[in-house]
């Protein structure tokens, strides 16, 4: 494409002449270069609507978009802030629901919450794992959620509750 | 910018693009509307290539300058405001090719009339069936291009149909001009294979019946006079 848009040097113009000269396929080839950069050189403009100024105006001279309403960082959960990214909070929060079902399957025989320091502190997590997940915009949450109510049941009507 | 072009604007009375945009930067209406009329038709031309519908140039167009408006103040003139329009119009054109969800078909009779300061002045001699001829050679043009991916359509967009130099290219992309002209050859070359196979009657259906959507976009309506 240099060559055809005559863009080399006097000594590579040269060599890709000499070259020419001999090499049919070459020549073929530049043809086909050069009559595909004729045709797209050729494309016609399009023109756009007259009203375009009017619009563009209107939207140039619109109060700039306000970003979305968010709490003050003081009133964020503390929960929240050690977990800065939104969407892992959903995954979080399922984890902990995975933790603690594999503690309520493993060990059936948990005495009921108010005997036991561990599985209140299972519970706190339960409930702040489902706090969280309910507050992110993730689909996640409501499935968390679910799992939540699922567990609650479950752990109710174990053994020991 | 060359100091022809600054000689130019000097004798005529007119603004530089970057003088323009200082003025846009302290609120200056007026100076907006210059560099609107100045530039909205290569801004809505590359939206229009890219996209391949009017109706994502007319949205594409307006959010360009609106962010030239708005972010005057933060332009460092490290390269000319053409190339800066150019970029965000790229960005913005590429951004809702990736997000595009639907197929959009552009019909043959929705096309625009062609830019009346660049009159196409084959259509005043030529015959019937020559120019039926030439609609059908855009046709095929016009598939094959579609069929390119969003950067390659972009790079044949900004060289061949919007006349930027290399140089201009790798600004507005980033792309060094090495990787451009390597691109571009390739480019090239599948625009020929897809014409080749589609003028023989072997391409598939919607290349033949250029109303196909590649990405969900036609780039047909583009080429067509």
């Amino acid at each position: 494409m240099d060559f055809t848009l005559q863009q080399l040097s006097r000594a590579e113009t040269g060599a890709v002449d000499s070259h020419l000269g001999t090499c049919e396929g070459c020549r073929a080839l530049l043809e086909e270069e050069r009559a595909l950069g004729r045709r797209l050189a050729a494309v016609p403009r399009v023109e756009a609507r007259s009203e375009l100024w009017a619009v563009t105006r209107a939207l140039a001279m619109e109060p700039a978009a306000t970003a979305p309403v968010r709490a003050p960082k003081a009133l964020r959960r503390p929960f929240q802030l050690r977990f800065p990214w939104p969407a892992a909070r959903p995954y979080a929060a399922a984890f902990a629901a995975g933790v603690a079902t594999v503690v309520l399957l493993v060990a059936p025989n948990v005495p009921a919450p108010e005997a036991a320091p561990g599985a209140r502190v299972i519970a706190q997590t339960l409930d702040q794992a489902r706090q969280v997940a309910r507050q992110s915009d993730d689909p996640m949450g409501d499935m968390t959620d679910r799992t939540w109510e699922a567990l609650t049941v479950s752990h109710q009507g174990a053994p020991g509750s | 910018m060359k100091i022809t072009q600054g000689w130019r604007l000097l004798q005529s009375g007119t603004q530089s693009d970057e003088a323009l945009v200082e003025r846009c930067a302290r609120g200056d209406e007026s100076a907006f509307k210059e560099l609107f009329d100045r530039h909205h038709r290569m801004v809505y031309n590359l939206a229009f290539r890219m996209t391949g519908n009017h109706s994502d140039a007319e949205e594409i167009a307006p959010e360009v300058f609106v962010k030239v408006w708005r972010k005057a103040s933060e332009f460092r003139g490290q390269s000319r405001v053409s190339t800066w329009l150019y970029r965000i119009a790229a960005n913005m054109a590429m951004d809702r090719m990736r997000s595009a969800r639907t197929t959009k078909e552009v019909f043959w009779e929705d096309l625009a009339p062609v830019d009346k300061e660049m009159p196409d002045l084959r259509q005043a001699t030529e015959t019937p069936e020559d120019a039926a001829m030439r609609r059908e050679d855009n046709r095929i043009l016009a598939a094959a291009i579609e069929r390119l991916s969003a950067d390659d359509r972009l790079l044949v967009t900004l060289y061949h149909l919007q006349g930027c130099s290399y140089a201009e290219i790798e600004d507005i992309t980033g792309i060094s001009q090495v990787n451009i002209k390597s691109k571009l050859f390739r480019a090239r070359r599948r625009l020929r294979d897809t014409m080749v196979t589609t003028q023989k009657g072997d391409a598939p259906d919607d290349v033949q019946r250029s109303t196909t959507t590649t990405d969900g976009f036609h780039f047909a309506a583009a080429l067509q006079s």
